[in-house]
């Protein structure tokens, strides 16, 4: 058991802040739920027993959220776009390009529901191990893993949707014996060579 | 242009999820997801995913995830607004953001300050090499070199064949200097080591890898022995995937500097965009390129 330090939670800003954009969807709503998160652990001294900082403070964090949630009724939910983007640092202003990649994927992580992207948050954000996002998160740790597993996939299916089916060929062509039975028709790939559905 | 499709465009990404694939196993996910992100290194596990198409397509897709969301994250600090209210709290929360360098800042899990330092350090030993040719074509001074001077290394002709990659499953080339490998690029962008050299810059000693793509884009990759050198001045700062790069340009020429042990690697190109030349100079292959 030892003494949270009220001074070290500066160097834990910048993660935090990323988190709760992710997790609230806006940087708004970021910048109070860090505000109100880090006004809650400086209430009163904090104890804590075998495991980081970083990993305290991220179950303060999603407990701050989860209050305020309810508080609220429902998740208030501001969408960001390229006008409105303003980087915290200065030095990225002059590359719009990243602006929107950076809101993109954001975005994507804000859209999962909830315990996949408090699994996503804890592990690819914020840097826990799956054990530290199982103990923030109150959730068991394989749990964890298979709800990270799943929240990957979906930020890729958001980020990089599949390509609409090919409408059935009105008619197919007779097959020829000499072909190999995988090969397509004409203009269309052969099943299984990539980019075609599976 | 998104970063999706600057990404895409630049190496073979693992195609979208289907929405309707089955799911793997739980035990397969918990594997697939845990060599995504570094937290599992079983060879024997890798083996086993890499032998079933499926699962190493899925493999591939988690390890995309994974490094969009690192890179996005990495591209985004605490606003000044949100430091001046948590001051109001207590004025020590109010300190700057990357007070130190990202790479050496203690990471709970992923492996960065190892990872970075080496990039760090190929970048440093880039740009001493380029500094050193620099001074070796103007007449071989032994003072200080420039990172402008060590741009100057991806017009000099390579001496020496391509380096050959270390064996199936690492990201690194079978060529170094001060310790410090060059990446291996063909797999993941398709960018092809064609050759390299080495130059003696003053008392230092430099190593430079050309790069070309498909397009037949080219660029130079130098790694300079001895301590980093200072970015060049007016150069812009970036971080990208937790690595700090300076982005510089001579004349027509982009230059990328950055750190890897300590040492300064340099990539210049006169024909590659710089969001390029910054993703190959931050890619850390999970891991697997020290830095």
């Amino acid at each position: 058991m030892r003494r949270l330090d009220p001074q070290s939670l500066g160097e834990h800003l910048d993660r935090l802040y990323r988190a709760a954009w992710a997790l609230s969807g806006s940087r708004e709503d970021a910048e109070d739920l860090v505000q109100d998160t880090f006004a809650r652990v400086l209430a009163r001294p904090r104890h804590i027993r075998g495991e980081s900082d970083l990993a305290y403070l991220m179950q303060v964090l999603r407990n701050t959220f989860l209050t305020s949630r309810r508080t609220a009724g429902r998740r208030p939910r501001i969408a960001a776009t390229l006008d409105d983007f303003e980087f915290a640092d200065p030095r990225r202003g002059s590359r719009p390009e990243d602006a929107v990649a950076t809101n993109e994927v954001f975005d994507a992580i804000a859209d999962l529901d909830e315990p996949f992207r408090l699994a996503l948050i804890a592990v690819d954000i914020v840097g826990l191990s799956y054990r530290e996002a199982g103990k923030a998160l109150d959730t068991p740790e394989a749990t964890v893993t298979t709800r990270l597993y799943r929240a990957r996939q979906q930020v890729m299916l958001t980020l990089s949707p599949p390509e609409p089916a090919e409408p059935p060929a009105p008619a197919p062509a007779p097959r020829d014996p000499d072909r190999p039975a995988l090969t397509g028709g004409p203009g269309r790939p052969a099943a299984g060579r990539e980019g075609s559905d599976p | 242009m998104t970063e999706m499709d600057r990404f895409s465009s630049e190496s073979d990404q693992p195609g979208p999820p289907s929405p309707d694939a089955p799911e793997p196993s739980r035990e397969r996910m918990k594997t697939l997801a845990a060599l995504a992100d570094g937290s599992l290194r079983s060879n024997d596990a890798r083996a086993e995913i890499e032998a079933d198409p499926q699962a190493a397509m899925l493999l591939a897709q988690q390890r995309r995830a994974v490094e969009l969301v690192r890179e996005a994250s990495a591209d985004v600090s605490a606003p000044d607004s949100l430091r001046e209210r948590l001051a109001e709290l207590d004025p020590e929360l109010a300190s700057p953001p990357e007070a130190a360098p990202r790479w050496r800042r203690p990471s709970p899990r992923w492996p960065v300050p190892r990872g970075r330092g080496l990039l760090a350090g190929m970048a440093t030993v880039a740009a001493v090499v380029v500094v050193v040719i620099a001074l070796t074509l103007s007449g071989g001074t032994s003072g200080s070199p420039t990172v402008a001077q060590a741009a100057a290394l991806a017009t000099r002709p390579a001496t020496l064949p391509a380096p050959a990659h270390t064996h199936p499953g690492t990201e690194l080339i079978d060529f170094s200097e001060a310790g410090v490998a060059f990446p291996y690029w063909a797999d993941h962008f398709k960018w092809k080591a064609v050759g390299a050299r080495t130059d003696s810059l003053g008392n230092r000693h430099a190593a430079t890898v050309f790069y070309v793509d498909r397009g037949g884009r080219r660029l130079a990759y130098a790694i300079v022995s001895g301590p980093a050198l200072k970015p060049p001045a007016g150069a812009r700062k970036v971080v990208r995937s937790g690595v700090t790069l300076w982005v510089s340009t001579s004349g027509a020429t982009t230059i990328v500097t950055w750190e890897r042990d300590g040492h300064s690697c340099v990539i210049a190109s006169s024909d590659v965009p710089a969001h390029t030349l910054e993703r190959l100079a931050s890619w850390r292959a999970d891991g697997s390129i020290p830095y």
